[in-house]
């Protein structure tokens, strides 16, 4: 079954070509709007598995895409996952739409829907409840990071392999990603829930942890 | 009067006094005590005349004083009757009263203020002049030339003598009546004065008493009374100038005061300061300043209340302060000021320079207000519309770009495969990505979304992510920074990275910023080269900016090399 999204952006031009393109790659596009408040009674309507959306919108013109959100989590917790786009590439937006917590959330920047591959990838990760983070964001936060203490004690490949799973990617992604083995990958995310001193918990629980650890940590 | 031709003339005094009293003094038949209390009297005459000048310059008691003494060397007595000095003496003899009831009428004035004080002084100098000539010309009735024959010369000078006699009596009486109806504050200038003018008219209308006993009409003085009479006499002489001396340094209306009233002003020079000063200078408690409103053309009183325009009265003398034709205020004042022209005239400048300072000052720092609110507006509107900018390129360029992108990039791969015009797609939808990413970095340059839309704080961990140097970031803000101190605070920080990045050749920067007091204190130091220069178009350029919304700015040496950069806004 199609995966069902809507998209949220007062450029038409974007959208249509956005919406065109996700129809292209086979999914479901069940709905448009063109503001924060219509995105939130357009997912109230229709229940989508993902919504994307444009984190200025009118009235504001400000930060409405996250407020739009967190209107979102709370109608529908975790059932309808939220793809943020947005120009701006300081972390501060991608860290407070992570407060947010739970799964099924993507912060991107816009021109990663030029990546056709790339962008389809994402859409269906967060539907399917992952968390997807643009890489150049992530860079920056692992090199504020770098400057701190608690991340200084990962060696670069284990802060590579954290970055990946910041992005979203699975254990084999990472794998594939870094031309390691699984096993290896593995072995790296066991050093780094030691190095940030998580407690034994379901493997997918400490992985949200590990990300938000040092995505949250201020 | 400079202290050499005080000097000088004092030393003439002293010789010329011993050598009239030597020549005059006949030592085998008048006891000693005679030129003894003639030279005390000249002298003390030329000495009070000598302070009184030097202490009081623009008063012309103390140089009259001085003359007085002079002539009262000049018109002494003379026992030898061979010299022509002689004859001076017995012509001028008498003078120096003349001179003394000048002072006395006049001061602290320059000339008597009433007609009849006038006019008895004239008359006094008409028959002065008279006596003198009938003396040079008849020797007097005792020895010399008779040209007018005995009797008609004896009767003729015992009659001027008894004229300047009745004159003197009657600038004795106009004295004391000066002395009688003066008000403060000229009262305790006038009394003395007068005091010692009225001993010394009726000293004089003593001094003729002779003739009139000579003429028969009173009896002769008999030597018991005659010879006390004249010590005492003699030595109310030495009297008078002192109590002319006292008048003298009562009156300072000179330099001294009125500098004192500017000094009291000070910078502070609020109406009633000035009223206070002005008045204690002037020696007049009832003394008002009305300042003058142009804009409601009236004058206000020292609290600011509107009076109706003031009158000359006969309680209250009004004098105008004008400035370059403009009216700037009017003196209330005691018309027993009107006597001193010059002390009043004195005030009116004091008053014209505190009101015209004042006023200037407001001036001044009204436009200072005012220019200040505007560059304030020019930063604010610079602000807005770099703000505004940077949403037209974001909400239009960044989003029309990305779409071209994807329309191009959706374009190449419907183009089959690894044509030609699929692969110039993909490369026009890579450059419009650089080209996104260039407006991006353009936008933020121009005013950063993160800076309005989640504050300084992660602005600023934005700049330190984004700087080449690693940043060591110390962000404490009690208070929430926002609007102009924000935007300001940002760009320092912007700007001082990207200078230490390119010129200071370091490798650590520390970047603080707090809160206090209202104000927020911004802080950059690094471990460089150090040698910033502060009047450089940069840092200029960001001392204006700082200054422009009210806080200030420093760029030193840092403690430890490097430089330190600081500035501190007020809080919006």
């Amino acid at each position: 079954m199609a995966v069902r999204v809507v998209v949220a952006d007062d450029s038409v031009l974007l959208r249509e070509g956005i919406v065109r393109m996700l129809r292209d790659e086979g999914f479901d596009v069940c709905g448009q709007a063109s503001d924060a408040n219509e995105l939130v009674r357009l997912v109230a309507e229709v229940a989508p598995d993902v919504a994307i959306v444009d984190i200025r919108m009118p009235p504001g013109l400000r930060y409405e895409g996250i407020v739009a959100t967190q209107a979102i989590r709370q109608m529908h917790g975790d059932a309808v996952g939220v793809l943020v786009l947005s120009q701006y590439l300081e972390p501060e937006f991608a860290l407070r739409l992570l407060e947010e917590g739970g799964s099924g959330i993507g912060y991107l920047l816009k021109d990663r829907v030029v990546d056709i591959a790339g962008f389809v990838d994402a859409v269906r990760r967060v539907a399917s409840g992952g968390s997807v983070i643009d890489h150049a964001i992530v860079t920056q936060l692992l090199a504020r990071r770098r400057q701190r203490d608690p991340l200084a004690e990962l060696t670069q490949r284990e802060r590579d392999v954290l970055a990946l799973m910041a992005e979203g990617l699975s254990n084999g992604a990472i794998a594939v990603r870094l031309g390691l083995s699984e096993k290896t990958v593995e072995s790296y995310i066991g050093a780094i829930f030691g190095k940030l001193a998580l407690e034994p918990a379901p493997e997918l629980h400490r992985r949200v942890l590990a990300v938000l650890a040092f995505l949250q940590a201020r | 009067m400079s202290r050499a031709v005080a000097a000088i003339l004092a030393l003439l005094a002293t010789a010329f006094g011993l050598l009239v009293e030597h020549l005059a003094h006949n030592w085998e038949f008048q006891p000693a005590w005679i030129p003894i209390l003639d030279l005390g009297v000249g002298w003390v005459l030329v000495a009070s005349g000598l302070v009184g000048a030097i202490a009081r310059p623009s008063q012309p008691a103390g140089r009259r004083l001085i003359l007085a003494g002079f002539l009262w060397f000049v018109g002494t007595p003379r026992q030898h009757e061979y010299l022509v000095i002689d004859d001076l003496a017995f012509a001028f003899q008498g003078y120096f009263d003349l001179v003394l009831v000048l002072i006395a009428l006049s001061f602290p004035a320059r000339w008597p203020a009433r007609r009849e004080e006038r006019t008895v002084l004239v008359a006094l100098g008409v028959v002065f002049g008279i006596r003198s000539v009938v003396r040079l010309v008849a020797r007097g009735p005792d020895f010399g030339v008779h040209l007018l024959g005995d009797d008609l010369a004896y009767a003729f000078v015992a009659w001027v003598d008894v004229a300047l006699a009745s004159l003197f009596f009657i600038a004795g009486c106009l004295l004391l009546r000066r002395a009688v109806v003066s008000k403060q504050p000229m009262r305790r200038l006038i009394v003395p004065v007068a005091a010692a003018g009225v001993a010394a008219s009726f000293a004089e209308t003593y001094r003729f008493y002779y003739p009139l006993s000579q003429l028969g009409l009173v009896p002769p003085l008999s030597d018991d009374i005659g010879i006390p009479l004249s010590w005492m006499l003699n030595i109310l002489r030495i009297l008078v100038p002192l109590g002319i001396l006292v008048g003298i340094l009562r009156l300072r209306p000179d330099r001294s005061t009125i500098t004192q009233a500017i000094a009291d002003v000070g910078d502070a020079p609020t109406s009633l300061i000035l009223r206070d000063a002005l008045a204690g200078a002037l020696r007049d408690p009832s003394l008002r300043i009305l300042t003058w409103d142009e804009d409601a053309a009236a004058y206000r009183d020292e609290t600011g209340a509107v009076v109706p325009t003031p009158v000359s009265t006969s309680q209250a003398t009004v004098t105008p302060v004008d400035t370059g034709g403009r009216r700037l205020a009017a003196l209330v004042h005691d018309p027993a000021l009107d006597e001193d022209p010059s002390l009043v005239a004195a005030g009116v400048a004091v008053t014209r320079l505190a009101l015209d300072n004042e006023r200037l000052n407001l001036e001044i720092s009204r436009q200072l207000v005012e220019v200040r609110a505007s560059r304030a507006r020019i930063v604010q509107a610079g602000d807005a519309e770099r703000h505004r900018i940077e949403r037209d390129l974001h909400d239009g360029v960044q989003q029309r770009l990305v779409a071209l992108a994807m329309a191009l990039r959706r374009a190449g791969a419907a183009s089959e495969g690894e044509s030609e015009a699929g692969r110039a797609l993909d490369r026009g939808a890579d450059e419009a990505l650089v080209v996104v990413e260039d407006v991006r970095e353009l936008a933020r340059g121009i005013h950063p979304a993160v800076l309005t839309e989640a504050g300084l704080r992660p602005a600023l961990q934005a700049l330190a992510d984004r700087s080449p140097i690693p940043v060591e970031l110390e962000v404490d803000l009690g208070a929430e920074v926002t609007g102009t101190a924000a935007a300001t605070a940002y760009f320092v920080a912007s700007e001082a990275l990207a200078n230490i990045a390119k010129h200071a050749d370091a490798t650590t920067i520390r970047l603080t910023a707090t809160t206090a007091g209202g104000r927020m204190a911004l802080a950059i130091e690094d471990d460089g080269v150090g040698g910033a220069d502060p009047t450089g178009s940069g840092l200029r350029g960001l001392a204006d900016r700082v200054a422009a919304s009210g806080g200030t700015f420093s760029v030193k040496a840092g403690p430890d090399g490097g430089t330190r950069l600081s500035a501190v806004v007020p809080l919006d």
